[in-house]
């Protein structure tokens, strides 16, 4: 009888546990705006350049990383990538929370931001975080290159966990302004390469190549940022600004009241001695 | 009438770029750095051929990964027991670390740049947790833009642990100039104008401002037509700027010997509300 118990439970564990590992099938979208309607947020020239160089790299990432570690080899199985984008008049709320955004294991996003939103195509048309959302997404990873949008001491991170992000295990962005220029795609391609082929940890994936940034390029001081919820998982307690790539979690992770608390890291630099 | 030429520089300058203004020693610089080689007119200047990447030797006995070109030391020291909080304490353990690490050569071709701090956020208590600091290697007594850097990480208690580096190995090279040195000056400031005008374009979006207040010589690394990697003697220039109270800054280099005009157009990404 204990013996059929313990089956019953074990197979709870397993249908309820989340697994840890490599995605297989690792799903990977843009979201840029170069033109807006009516330019109502004033138009901007990189953002598309931006985001294809992201994708460009998260490609050459992944087939990097599969030859690494052999994955091409006969048995082994290769991480396979999807990718897309939305451009200009295709980013729009529906689009961003649609079924097709939704199922996208890493959503990037460039264009103008606030604290706590960031613009899309339409006129007036913002992405809220206190927008409800539709529900739990697949979106693992979010990552927002929108001035301010976590401007600290001004905004409010809790409420995208609920909504717009609910699920996600960590959100990329910036508590200061941000801007885009050749070198800024360049640096944002040196994260893919850090965290996917790398296997650094996504923060400092993240922050690591803002520093190359701003170290190797010049350019305007970027202040690096990443919010996420914490807390247990199949007992064992998970910071996810440490997620690795080759040691992610395969699902949507606190989204009910199953965690511990909120946390945010972020990165400030003392004057430039250039001498 | 040199000090003429200046004035009416600055004042267009100040002019045209409201949002971003030169402090007046700084054109006093440039003009400093670009008055040097003025009657030296023999079209020759010096350029520097990457010749490769080296692997320092360590004084201490660490893990060595080499990444995409990168080397990542890893370090398990516990030693020190101060917890960080102000930068000129971290400047000096950076200081002391480069040496103990690397030795004293490559502590004196360094340049601690910046040096900052990790903090973290749990639900509302903010700590630091770690440094970061940045490196620029000096060749020849001035500062590389380029993949050649020292990036140092440290714990909250003020313990190195983690390194990462690329450090180049150059060649001289004579190189002939094919302008007139006097054009090549000319350039130098038109591209200077150019520069500040699209910082000034960017911050009049944001509606702030911000100043260029210094100049200091480098090497610029740029990989010629058939892909050979060369330093080139360049200007790096820095001014700041108040972000909602915060001062950030801004870097960028013109060539000393420019070429041609190259775009750099920042563009703000932040939505100002609208008034409706």
């Amino acid at each position: 009888m204990k013996k059929f118990i313990l089956a019953i439970a074990l197979s709870f564990v397993s249908v309820f546990s989340i697994t840890q590992g490599r995605l297989l099938n690792f799903s990977f979208t843009t979201y840029a705006i170069n033109n807006y309607e009516n330019a109502w947020a004033g138009n901007m020239n990189w953002s598309i350049i931006i985001a294809d160089s992201l994708r460009y790299a998260v490609n050459v990432s992944v087939l990097m990383m599969n030859l690494s570690h052999n994955y091409y080899q006969a048995g082994a199985t290769p991480t396979t990538l999807s990718l897309n984008y939305f451009e200009d008049a295709d980013v729009t709320s529906s689009n961003f929370l649609s079924q097709a955004a939704k199922n996208y294991n890493f959503v990037f996003y460039h264009g103008h931001g606030l604290p706590n939103k960031f613009t899309l195509w339409n006129q007036y048309s913002y992405m809220v975080n206190t927008n409800p959302g539709i529900g739990v997404r697949n979106t693992y990873w979010a990552w927002l290159s929108a001035c301010t949008v976590f401007r600290n001491g001004y905004s409010d991170q809790e409420p995208w966990f609920d909504g717009v992000f609910k699920g996600v295990h960590s959100i990329l962005g910036v508590s200061s302004l941000t801007f885009g220029y050749l070198t800024i795609a360049k640096g944002y391609q040196n994260f893919a390469v850090r965290w996917i082929y790398g296997n650094q940890k996504i923060w400092d994936a993240y922050y690591i190549a803002v520093m190359n940034i701003i170290h190797t390029e010049g350019g305007f001081d970027i202040e690096p940022k990443i919010v996420y919820r914490y807390g247990y998982i199949n007992g064992n307690f998970f910071d996810p600004w440490e997620e690795k790539f080759l040691n992610a979690y395969k699902g949507p992770v606190f989204y009910n009241d199953d965690y511990e608390g909120i946390g945010s890291r972020w990165i400030t630099l003392g004057d430039p001695h250039y001498e | 009438m040199p000090k003429l030429y200046l004035v009416i520089l600055v004042f267009s300058i100040s002019l045209i770029h409201a949002q971003f203004v030169s402090k007046p020693a700084v054109l006093e610089q440039i003009n400093a750095f670009l008055q040097e080689d003025v009657d030296t007119v023999d079209s020759t200047y010096t350029v520097l051929e990457v010749i490769g990447k080296e692997k320092l030797s360590l004084n201490v006995n660490a893990v060595v990964e080499e990444f995409d070109g990168r080397y990542v030391v890893q370090l398990n020291s516990s030693s020190r027991k101060i917890k960080l909080q102000e930068e000129s304490v971290l400047r000096n353990f950076v200081a002391d670390d480069l040496k103990h690490v690397f030795g004293n050569d490559v502590f004196k071709s360094c340049q601690i740049t910046r040096v900052g701090f990790e903090h973290q956020q749990r639900n509302g208590h903010s700590e630091i947790v770690g440094g970061v600091v940045m490196v620029h290697q000096l060749v020849h007594g001035h500062l590389v833009r380029g993949p050649a850097y020292i990036f140092m990480f440290y714990d909250a208690l003020s313990n190195l642990k983690m390194i990462e580096y690329s450090w180049i190995q150059t060649e001289k090279k004579v190189v002939k100039n094919l302008a007139r040195n006097t054009d090549v000056k000319q350039l130098h400031k038109s591209m200077l104008t150019q520069k500040m005008s699209e910082i000034s374009e960017s911050l009049t979006k944001e509606n702030t401002r911000g100043e260029l207040y210094k100049a200091v010589r480098s090497w610029r690394m740029m990989t010629d037509s058939i892909g050979i990697n060369v330093l080139v003697p360049s200007i790096t220039y820095l001014g700041k700027y108040d972000d909602a109270g915060t001062m950030r800054y801004v870097s960028f280099d013109i060539d000393e010997f420019p070429a041609k005009s190259e775009a750099f157009k920042p563009e703000i990404c932040s939505k100002r509300e609208e008034k409706r």
